[in-house]
């Protein structure tokens, strides 16, 4: 009979695809094995449902208050020294986009908000809550150019891509900055920019001359499989990027 | 560089403040006392504005605040030990009346906070990242900063413990392993 270890680390998802095959197998042919797993299940099923609610409480607002008052907001160097994202920062079980604030964040967000894009030509980034939402001739340009092509105000977008979290991603070039978006409940979210530069060394050399190393490894992390191909890429623009049930 | 003032400050506090209901909760499953738990995460949040500096970007924020709420909360509770403090928090639920229709369902939670209270501080640690918080195990021993190893076998400890309260006929017949 398996051990528990190995029963809950199958509960947890947490084993090889083939040790999983074989628990979920044994567990089939042995009736003990299956009960044992039911009583395993009972008590995390258990101990989750105390939880739960606390997570839906209204958070007390001194907490709140605690965070938007911070003397760090007024005090903090003003822009986090740029490390390369450890490796854990992938996780892939939890596909998502929890680090994209961080990132752009601590990078040079500031070359759209402050600089360039935002100061001289209005709405090109627009804020809903705390995400950045593309705009004006960004989003135009996102939405309906394709790859390798460069707009009539020198917007380029220059390769797009399918996240694994089942978005679509597209870098883009607009003047001296680079950045990548992504299109999440129909609108383009940028999720990090950086000043355009000449990459070298780079596997995508050939699709972006301008990429950064940032934005690169910002897409290895995110990207599943190879970037889109032309014919894949009209037909999400045709399309309104809606592709069955994910956007 | 200064075109990112106040920007990046107030992307991550929004962040932050996103985290907190989660905070919370893994807040009270270390401590069952509502006020003590609230108190964890005020100081977790103190710590992580002071620090940010130390956090890594481009790493999870979320899991570096675990990692500073499990660290002051470590500290907590060796401080009590020193002085001698057992925190018996009063049963929240005791005046809960049996006609509540959430009534099963509190006594079921209370069973659980009761029980976690029990457990080690490694394995109470291990149980909440990884079944409350739904932490990965490599994530999880991240933050405790364990090996994977050490990790799962606190976690199944942890899981055993608990279920030997919580449900004590299924253990009839296991090993001790």
């Amino acid at each position: 009979m398996l051990d528990d270890e190995t029963l809950i680390a199958f509960m947890d998802g947490e084993l090889d695809d083939a040790e999983m095959d074989r628990v979920a197998a044994a567990v089939d042919a042995d009736p003990a094995l299956a009960e044992r797993l039911d009583a395993l299940q009972t008590t995390d099923t258990a101990i989750r449902e105390a939880y739960h609610p606390v997570a839906e409480e209204a958070v007390p607002d001194h907490l709140v208050d605690l965070v938007r008052s911070s003397e760090a907001s007024d005090d903090e160097p003003t822009v986090l020294p740029f490390r390369r994202p450890a490796p854990e920062a992938a996780t892939p079980q939890r596909p998502g986009w929890t680090n994209y604030a961080a990132i752009a964040a601590s990078l040079v967000l500031g070359v759209l908000i402050g600089g360039r894009l935002g100061g001289g030509e209005e709405g090109l980034m627009i804020f809903d809550g705390d995400r950045p939402i593309a705009g004006g001739v960004l989003a135009a340009a996102l939405e309906q150019q394709a790859s390798g092509e460069t707009g009539p105000d020198g917007t380029a977008i220059q390769l797009s891509f399918n996240a694994t979290d089942g978005t679509a991603c597209r870098s883009f070039l607009h003047g001296e900055t680079t950045g990548l978006a992504c299109r999440e409940d129909g609108q383009w979210v940028v999720q990090m920019t950086a000043p355009a530069e000449t990459a070298n060394g780079s596997v995508m050399r050939t699709a972006s001359s301008a990429m950064p190393t940032s934005i690169l490894d910002a897409i290895d992390a995110r990207i599943s499989g190879d970037a889109l191909g032309a014919e894949d890429e009209a037909q999400l623009i045709a399309n309104g990027w809606r592709r069955g049930n994910r956007d | 560089m200064v075109v990112g003032m106040g920007t990046r400050t107030t992307r991550v506090e929004n962040e932050i403040i996103e985290y907190l209901p989660r905070m919370r909760r893994f807040a009270r499953s270390l401590s069952r006392d509502q006020a003590d738990a609230d108190d964890l995460v005020q100081l977790t949040v103190e710590r992580a504005l002071t620090r940010l500096d130390q956090w890594q970007a481009g790493t999870r924020l979320d899991s570096w605040m675990y990692r500073i709420m499990k660290n002051a909360w470590i500290d907590e509770t060796r401080r009590r030990q020193r002085q001698g403090r057992h925190h018996a928090p009063p049963e929240a639920g005791e005046n809960v009346g049996s006609e509540d229709p959430d009534f099963e369902k509190r006594m079921r939670a209370m069973a659980v906070e009761r029980a976690m209270e029990t457990l080690p501080d490694d394995q109470r640690l291990a149980v909440s990242l990884v079944l409350v918080e739904g932490l990965s195990y490599k994530e999880a021993s991240a933050v405790m900063d364990v090996p994977m190893g050490t990790l799962t076998s606190r976690l199944a400890r942890g899981r055993k413990a608990m279920e030997a309260q919580l449900n004590p006929s299924a253990m009839e017949g296991q090993s001790d392993a």
